[in-house]
């Protein structure tokens, strides 16, 4: 039998070269479509900006920041910012009550924010998703202890959401017992839930399409199915709510330093900045202002940001 | 149906159409150059792939093309009306009334939120008015026209309660509540079962003749149109390559292209064991020939084919689009000389 | 002269497969069970194709699933290479899966869409076959130009192809394993005319080549007439009628095969069969009517066909289900 070399897009006897959407030049990468709707959204663009100089703050700090966080200056309690009556440039935002600069407080406070917020997406994500996936997989699968399961890790879920966030932040802490590290993992399983019902949302949509089959009928397995098939289409939804909830991990984490639960002095958390300087309201402004305005200005960004994502992977608005 | 036909009586009367996406740059033509003629009482297909442009027609003409699309036309009217100029205002009175239009999938036409009966009503009470009881009444009795079983029960249902047959049916119901003048059906029959299809077909004829309305039929299954279409207009790629009556355009094709998609039709190769195919894909935004759009898949391209681009030539409603239409025989006429190479086997 | 004729090796034997699915009515209400497949028996056999026929609701697509053992039969029996795979365990599955695969109707969803051609091809590879990275590139490679693709479609994403170069991209996928059977289910439905002849014409070119067995399930009646070999035509879950395909379509025994053929649009009149409008639509499989499932919509039913299931016998050297086949033809 002669080899039978198909090449359906056979050429006519007198046509020019075939022609066909995927000979045309490759179309721009993901990357390059992506940027080119993102950047549409101004507020976005400006909120990635604000989030590019913290991380920088963050990184650099060491280089950054005029003074230490730590250090004290004795003899310049409260000194008021630089552009008002009795202050200097040596502390451009002022100092606090025992004389720590302000400027390099807000900028060592950067790093944290951002570590905390990325350590408790990051820790409440792998759990969130992972349960997700088990729930969504769950329907489909024989064993009816194992089907079992959607239930009982969604309602759990719910259980999660319905208590109050920072309450049961309050309670982790209480249980751990005080610290950075201890608020994190509190953060992270306050939030865990939205992701848990994200994946499994998103999972349950992908999950009666062909391509799912496909895979099944070529012998993938569930781990495979769940993580190499059907997550990377859940994306989307995901990154929108990371990013968001790196803002909300900051609240909450500035919250917990408030109550004084989460960082413990002298390490300069932006909460616990303002936990120590609400006696100053009204003879210091500067003291509780600065890390306010911080946490606003980070947590805005971090927003604007989210939504500028949100609107760019969907692909529904793509035009 | 009239062969002779003054612009002034014709229901729909179109012009250059010319739909465009995109930049104003580099833009994306739709739809090319289309005229187009329906009388009273006519059934038009409009035929062709996907990329053809026959569903961008439609939309323009009842004015659904959104920003950022353009619709241009020397003259677009209906029943002396000129569409383009047309306020919003009064095309919505246009529009349900003497224009409508039903779709291809009938899951996603009809408002899931809403009973049939709310969908029905409104349409009458947008454009009639009427109480509650009358709305209702009439609501009904178009549900019966229709011929679906259990009407009264099935007023009160919701779309995803329907199967896809008798969702359609509501959909010509409220296509047809307000007695229109031209019927546009945009593949009415694709996602049906061939059985549906077929009593949809003769439950549109049926209609079609009871209220002598205009039909014009956009689909791309050509043995629908020969079933059911008098007159058919042949579209690739945004433009018109051919049109005519419809037992002559199917026995006797003037466009190769209309000769090549006969023949690759299953039921045209019977008897082969290889289907004849027209190789090579509809042009894309980015590979449009300079000459004839079907030039770099055409059996019988030229240079001339190449690099200009043919105009649409003929009588009304037998018109053709090529430099060298087919003649009787199904070969290339008007001096075409076949190039001299060896023939490249089938 | 003698003739030597070997018998074809069968592939693939369903023996009365059947699944019902339970469906809840409510809290209080029993759970109503539907008959989506109830007793469909047939045979592969190498290089030739079988079309499953039917409308939507009838019971092709449960079919697939079943044969390419995505779920497990409730009853009845599917050998394959001597292995009745309806009620086998998943390490034999495993084993049995490189031999049936699946080409879907969608091309836009039965790619994923975030992973490139190379990934999508070499998957099965990676799943089944111990082979390295190298050799796996290379096979997905040669099985692109097989398919008609260009080399450079390798590493690019689904959304950059048309619906037809998804449907070769989807066969290429099946055949990556070197399977005996394929089970395609709709693959040219949503193509246009002129892709529908490509697609066509590359499935029964691979056909030829490889020997490989299709299950085709199809509505279009005259894409059936061409490719198929022996038609299965299905209705509510049952077979009604099965045969070669040129005594079936020339000469139709069962009502719903003669309606469904007369329904089938043709262009040429003097094709086109006697007009046989069929009233209503497919009953729901939850509540199916006592008797013959067809006889609410049949113009032949009586009393009996009310009554008394049929059952697919022998007629006229086809199998057909129907009380009144005698005096039908």
């Amino acid at each position: 039998m002669s080899q039978v070399s198909v090449s359906p897009e056979d050429k006519a006897p007198y046509a020019g070269p075939a022609t066909d959407p995927a000979a045309a030049p490759a179309p721009p990468h993901g990357l390059v479509e992506f940027w080119g709707y993102f950047r549409q959204n101004r507020g976005a663009v400006l909120g990635l900006l604000v989030v590019l100089i913290l991380i920088f703050c963050a990184l650099f700090a060491d280089f950054v920041a005029p003074h230490s966080a730590i250090e004290q200056f004795r003899d310049s309690t409260l000194a008021p910012p630089a552009w008002q009556a009795g202050g200097s440039s040596k502390f451009l935002l002022g100092t606090d009550s025992v004389g720590r600069d302000i400027l390099s407080r807000l900028i060592y406070g950067s790093r944290l924010s951002l570590i905390i917020g990325l350590v408790s997406v990051a820790l409440s994500m792998t759990a969130g998703v992972c349960l997700g996936l088990v729930a969504g997989f769950a329907r489909s699968w024989n064993n009816p202890a194992l089907r079992a399961l959607e239930t009982v890790i969604m309602r759990l879920m719910d259980i999660l959401q319905s208590l109050p966030s920072l309450l049961l932040a309050i309670a982790v802490v209480a249980i751990l017992g005080p610290g950075l590290i201890n608020a994190m993992y509190a953060i992270a399983i306050v939030l865990m839930p939205s992701y848990a019902r994200l994946t499994r949302a998103a999972v349950n949509g992908e999950l009666h399409k062909d391509y799912v089959n496909a895979s099944r009928i070529a012998g993938a397995g569930t781990l495979r199915l769940m993580f190499n098939c059907v997550l990377p289409n859940c994306t989307a939804p995901l990154i929108v709510q990371a990013t968001l909830g790196i803002s909300t991990a900051i609240l909450d984490a500035a919250a917990l330093g408030f109550l004084g639960l989460g960082a413990q002095p002298p390490t300069p958390e932006w909460g616990s900045m303002l936990a120590s300087a609400t006696e100053f309201i009204q003879s210091a402004w500067w003291v509780v202002t600065f890390p306010g305005l911080a946490i606003v200005v980070s947590v805005l960004a971090f927003n604007l940001m989210g939504d500028g994502l949100r609107d760019a992977l969907d692909p529904k608005l793509k035009r | 149906m009239s062969t002779t036909h003054t612009a002034n009586n014709a229901l729909l009367d179109i012009k250059d159409l010319r739909v465009q996406f995109g930049s104003e740059t580099s833009p994306f033509t739709a739809v090319d150059g289309l005229d187009l003629t329906i009388e009273q009482g006519d059934v038009v297909g409009i035929v062709g792939e996907s990329g053809s442009g026959k569903s961008v027609t439609s939309l323009a003409l009842m004015g659904l093309i959104d920003y950022p699309g353009r619709v241009n036309a020397t003259r677009m009217a209906f029943d002396g009306r000129d569409l383009l100029k047309m306020k919003d205002k009064e095309r919505r009175s246009l529009l349900g009334k003497d224009i409508a239009m039903i779709f291809q999938d009938p899951m996603t036409s009809l408002n899931p939120c809403y009973t049939v009966a709310f969908q029905l009503m409104e349409t009458l009470r947008l454009h009639q008015g009427g109480s509650s009881g009358e709305l209702r009444a009439k609501a009904l009795a178009l549900l019966k026209q229709v011929d679906i079983p259990d009407p009264e029960r099935r007023l009160d249902a919701y779309p995803h309660q329907l199967s896809g047959g008798m969702s359609q049916r509501v959909m010509v119901a409220i296509a047809i509540a307000c007695n229109p003048r031209l019927l546009i059906a945009d593949e009415p029959t694709t996602a049906l079962d061939v059985t549906v299809q077929a009593q949809m077909l003769d439950l549109l004829l049926q209609l079609q003749r009871e209220r002598g309305m205009a039909l014009m039929l956009i689909t791309h299954d050509l043995s629908v149109v020969a079933q059911t279409a008098q007159r058919v207009v042949v579209m690739y790629a945004g433009q018109v390559l051919e049109t005519g009556l419809v037992p002559d355009i199917f026995n006797a094709p003037q466009h190769p292209y209309t000769q090549a998609l006969l023949a690759a039709l299953p039921e045209h190769n019977l008897g082969r064991s290889r289907l004849q195919t027209i190789p090579g894909v509809v042009p894309g935004l980015h590979d449009r020939p300079a000459g004839c759009l079907l030039s770099p898949r055409c059996a019988y391209a030229l240079d001339k084919c190449r690099d200009i681009r043919p105009d649409l030539a003929g009588p009304a409603n037998f018109q053709v689009r090529c430099h060298f239409p087919l003649d009787g025989e199904g070969k290339p006429g008007n001096g075409w000389q076949p190039l001299t190479f060896s023939k490249v086997s089938a | 002269m003698m003739q030597n004729t070997t018998p074809s090796p069968i592939l693939l034997e369903a023996k009365n497969l059947a699944k019902h699915y339970p469906v809840s009515q409510g809290w209080l209400k029993p759970r109503a069970v539907a008959r989506a497949l109830d007793g469909v028996s047939f045979t592969l056999t190498p290089g030739k194709t079988l079309a499953v026929v039917g409308e939507s609701g009838c019971g092709k697509s449960t079919l697939a699933r079943q044969i390419t053992m995505i779920e497990a039969p409730t009853s009845g029996e599917l050998w394959m290479d001597g292995i009745n795979i309806a009620h086998a365990d998943r390490s034999v599955l495993k084993q049995v899966r490189p031999l049936v695969q699946m080409v879907f109707q969608n091309p836009y969803a039965s790619l994923n869409p975030r992973k490139k051609v190379s990934a999508m091809l070499e998957e099965p590879l990676t799943i089944n076959t111990s082979l390295s990275r190298a050799e796996r590139a290379d096979k997905a490679r040669a099985m692109m130009a097989k398919v008609g693709l260009r080399p450079e479609h390798y590493g690019r994403f689904p959304h950059m192809f048309s619906g037809g170069q998804r449907q070769r991209i989807a066969i290429a996928r099946a055949l990556m394993l070197e399977p005996k059977v394929i089970v395609a289910d709709e693959p040219v439905s949503a193509l246009d005319v002129s892709i529908q002849a490509q697609v066509l014409n590359l499935l029964m070119d691979l056909q030829e080549s490889s020997g490989v067995a299709y299950l085709f399930i199809s509505h279009n009646l005259s894409v059936v007439e061409h490719i198929a070999d022996e038609v299965l035509v299905m209705y509510l879950g049952k077979c009604v009628e099965q045969g070669s395909k040129a005594e079936l379509f020339s000469h139709p025994l069962h009502p719903y095969t003669k309606a469904l053929l007369a329904s089938t649009p043709r262009i040429d009149p003097t094709q086109r069969q006697q007009k046989m409008m069929l009233p209503g639509e497919l009953p729901s499989p939850l509540a199916p009517p006592p008797g013959c499932a067809f006889n609410n919509r049949c113009p032949h039913a009586n009393d009996r066909c009310r009554q008394d299931i049929p059952v697919l016998r022998q007629f006229q050297g086809r199998l057909a289900a129907c009380h009144r086949l005698e005096e039908i033809s």
